[in-house]
């Protein structure tokens, strides 16, 4: 691996657009060099509803990047979110030639195909195939089946597709600006690489992605993910209830959100005001703290409960060791956790990107967490495709899949 | 401009014909069995027709005939359609009473197997013969099923489309379409029957509709000349101010049309169907859309029919015809000529001319506009927009005050929807949390 290599991780989110330039040290750690970052505009739920703004936003961040990285982007990997992307699991079966007995490179990809000849929507397309577990000849709990012997190899696959136009219209933004992509990624997946470690993610662990317009969650057991799920609502929702409860513009909303925003409703002490101050075309009011507290906490527990549904019908709850880990904007809230807890019945806690070096202010923040997960994820796949192609032509074959996603 | 045909314009109460539907095999026995409980029955004759006397037995279709007694013996014809062919010419003559006085005959079954496949084109011919228009609808097998099925399935649409005057297709392999994926494999069959009910329901209703512009069975006729066997079909429905686009949006990318092009064809009917409160901006608005698709040579026959048992919903139907058959019969090289044919108006009985069976408004129960809905729109979102559950959540002076403001900033961005629920519409509301 070249000493120097850069990855940049792009999400384009409702709230904002965001670049990070990350390196790969020689010890395979990674060091943000920059982040650049501009306000979305023409994004909704993350999605894009006005394709001029959305490219113009991503011009902005990329050359914000460019600046503080002082680097020159040519290639991105972009995270993608929206409403419309599923995600099932299903199990992938090939039979060994009998000549052969031995599983090579072939027959992985043999059953990767397998598993994917379910019928998805004609409109959709694959994101994710993301292997669980292999089995040969029955034997459970395979890593890697290269080399062994065999007749017959399963795989258990979790799979992540989503309608393919509008993944493309991202991947436009993007292309519009003259970069290229080398790869997309699910938000959650991103998130999940830098807010838990290996140890979390074999005691199975729920992450869940609160931004501005979607909530990605994605649930890891046993090592290996295991559902993933996204939900468009985010932060814009509760700003647009606290607009419409107390109503106020929603920039005021917004703000308030920002500077008050808490979903405790108990500790709230009866009759007292928040003063919003006048403004260019806003005269300036009182609210009452239990009123936007209430607003904010039948927003986040429905949320919440949601997810928790949606969860409990896919995987075993009760398997996930090490609790729920919250990220993303709105995990700032007040009180966040104390909802959570409740509906999950599982530890909760809050996190930004682990094990990266890098200015501490950008880490930190959680905010950041699914454009740095990028450049990690980024990195675990550089890193098997590398070693994949040392075996085989699988490289190749990766970058094939993701040339279906261009529309050059 | 939307040209219509004067024999449309025709009014005044005509003497009713009778339509036929008879199911064929197993899968025809089922399709029977499913629009004999929806309550179609009343309007049309519903016939079933098997070789096997159990799946017979079971079936609740008030009329049945269990066909080559002596042949199978009622065992069923065992995938072969020899057997099949043998056992509908055994049983020629009671085939020709059940057809016997019908203007509409509608055939149908699962090509593949040996009763159907032996047995429709023997029936088509026995019903052309008996002066009826005979549009079979038909399914064809899996491709999994095999490379034998799939020719057996092949050969005779060919056979059918010699004596039928349209021949409506639907592949299994499409109902991946349809379906989710990792549904349940009852659900996937149960998409598939009700593309089938739907469809055949939408021609019913085409025949039958009650004005003000209509389409004849005589009208039908040269969208089936011979040479085209395949018939394009779709319909859909939708509510709202915006229902008539959307209506014909939904119609053209529903199973049996998606993918085909409409400009191949050069005869095309549509029909739209809606309460007294249908406008004609919206007729104009569908028609436009439909024209779009079309080559500037095909010809366009309208019909609008009047139900205001439908409420709010419109409901928008496309037949096209007039080309040939893309897949089979070009494949082979051969030109499907007809045998007996009601091919033009002049050589078209006069009584069928002007006959039509009596509207049929218990149909509305099997293609009810939730069902067609939610089947034939691919879009997760918009099915659910215009779904019943969240129209009847709250009473309709509330709704549309909540639509006005609630929404707020989403307004113009695609619902969150979750089990019925908009979810963009703030909690608190919905669940109707006292603030202060």
């Amino acid at each position: 691996m070249p000493k120097d290599r850069l990855l940049i991780g792009l999400e384009i989110g409702t709230t904002k657009v965001c670049a990070v330039v990350a390196e790969i040290r020689p010890d395979g750690s990674l060091r943000i060099r920059g982040v650049g970052e501009s306000k979305s505009a023409g994004i909704r739920k993350g999605e894009i509803v006005d394709f001029a703004k959305a490219t113009q936003c991503v011009r902005d961040a990329l050359a914000d990047a460019e600046e503080k990285a002082d680097v020159e982007i040519s290639s991105v990997w972009a995270s993608v979110t929206g409403g419309h992307i599923q995600s099932f699991n299903n199990r992938g079966m090939t039979q060994i030639p009998q000549d052969r007995g031995e599983i090579d490179e072939d027959d992985i990809r043999d059953v990767e195909n397998s598993a994917r000849e379910v019928n998805i929507p004609d409109q959709n397309a694959f994101i994710h195939t993301m292997i669980q577990h292999y089995f040969v000849d029955n034997q459970d709990g395979v890593l890697n089946p290269i080399g062994m012997l065999g007749n017959k190899l399963e795989a258990d696959f979790h799979i992540v597709h989503g309608i393919k136009t509008r993944i493309q219209n991202t991947l436009r933004c993007i292309s519009d600006v003259d970069v290229d992509v080398e790869d997309v990624v699910l938000n959650s997946v991103a998130s999940a690489q830098v807010v838990l470690d290996q140890h979390q993610k074999d005691l199975g662990a729920i992450v869940m992605d609160i931004g501005g317009g979607t909530t990605d969650y994605l649930v890891y057991e046993g090592g290996v993910i295991r559902h993933t799920g996204v939900l468009a609502i985010g932060g814009d929702h509760i700003t647009n209830d606290i607009s419409i409860g107390l109503r106020i513009p929603i920039a005021r909303a917004e703000r308030l959100k920002i500077d008050e925003g808490s979903c405790e409703i108990e500790s709230v002490m009866p009759g007292e005001t928040i003063i919003l101050k006048n403004d260019l075309g806003f005269s300036g009011c009182e609210v009452e703290r239990s009123v936007l507290n209430r607003i904010i906490y039948a927003r986040i527990r429905e949320l919440f409960e949601l997810v928790e549904k949606d969860i409990t019908a896919h995987c075993e709850i009760h398997l996930v060791g090490s609790g729920v880990v919250l990220t993303g904007g709105c995990c700032q809230l007040t009180g966040i956790h104390e909802v959570a807890r409740d509906v999950f019945q599982l530890p909760v806690r809050s996190a930004a990107a682990q094990e990266v070096a890098g200015p501490t202010s950008v880490f930190q923040n959680p905010q950041y967490a699914t454009a740095i997960g990028v450049v990690k994820y980024a990195q675990l796949m550089d890193v098997t495709t590398e070693r994949r192609t040392l075996f085989g032509g699988l490289g190749r074959r990766i970058e094939g899949l993701f040339k279906a996603f261009r529309i050059l | 401009m939307i040209p219509i045909p004067r024999s449309t314009l025709k009014a005044g109460a005509e003497p009713s014909a009778v339509t036929c539907i008879i199911g064929i095999g197993n899968a025809g026995v089922a399709l029977v069995d499913a629009l004999t409980l929806a309550g179609a029955a009343d309007h049309t004759r519903l016939v079933a027709v098997n070789t096997d006397s159990v799946s017979l037995s079971a079936s609740v279709a008030k009329e049945k005939l269990l066909i080559g007694q002596k042949t199978t013996r009622g065992l069923g014809s065992g995938g072969d359609p020899e057997l099949g062919a043998q056992a509908t010419e055994e049983a020629e003559a009671e085939l020709a009473a059940v057809v016997d006085g019908a203007g509409l005959v509608i055939l149908c079954g699962g090509l593949g197997g040996g009763t159907a496949s032996g047995a429709a084109p023997v029936i088509a011919e026995i019903a052309a013969r008996a002066n009826a228009i005979v549009i079979a609808v038909l399914t064809l097998p899996f491709s999994f099923e095999g490379k034998r099925r799939a020719r057996q399935a092949v050969d005779a649409l060919h056979d059918i489309s010699r004596a039928a005057n349209a021949v409506i297709t639907f592949e299994n392999d499409q109902m991946s379409e349809i379906a989710q994926p990792m549904a349940g494999l009852h659900e996937t069959f149960a998409a598939s029957d009700q593309i089938l009910a739907d469809s055949l329901a939408a021609l019913l209703r085409l025949v039958a509709g009650s004005g003000p512009m209509k389409i004849t069975l005589a009208d039908l006729v040269p969208l089936f000349r011979p040479g085209s066997v395949s018939a394009r079909f779709g319909t859909a429905g939708a509510q709202g101010g915006n229902r008539a686009n959307q209506a014909v949006e939904r119609a053209l990318k529903s199973p049996l049309l998606r993918d085909k092009h409409l400009s191949a064809c050069d005869h095309v009917v549509f029909h739209i169907e809606a309460s007294s409160s249908l406008r004609f901006v919206e007729v104009e608005a569908v028609g436009r859309a439909l024209a779009a698709q079309l080559s500037d040579t095909s010809q366009l026959h309208l019909a609008v029919s009047i139900n205001d048992d439908l409420a709010d919903t419109l409901l928008v139907s496309v037949l096209a015809g007039g080309s040939p058959c893309p897949r089979e019969v070009v494949a082979q090289g051969k030109q499907p000529e007809r045998i007996v044919a009601p091919s033009h108006d002049d050589s078209y009985p006069e009584e069928h001319n002007n006959s039509l069976p009596p509207p049929i408004e218990t149909i509305q129960q099997i293609t009810n506009p939730r069902a067609g809905d939610e089947l034939f729109n691919t879009e997760p979102f918009s099915v659910l927009k215009d779904s019943p559950v969240r129209r009847n959540n709250k009473p309709k002076q509330e709704t549309l005050s909540l639509d006005a403001i609630a929404r707020g900033r989403f307004e113009k961005s695609e619902p969150t929807i979750v089990g019925g629920e908009d979810l963009d519409v703030p909690t608190f509301l919905r669940q109707k949390i006292k603030l202060r």
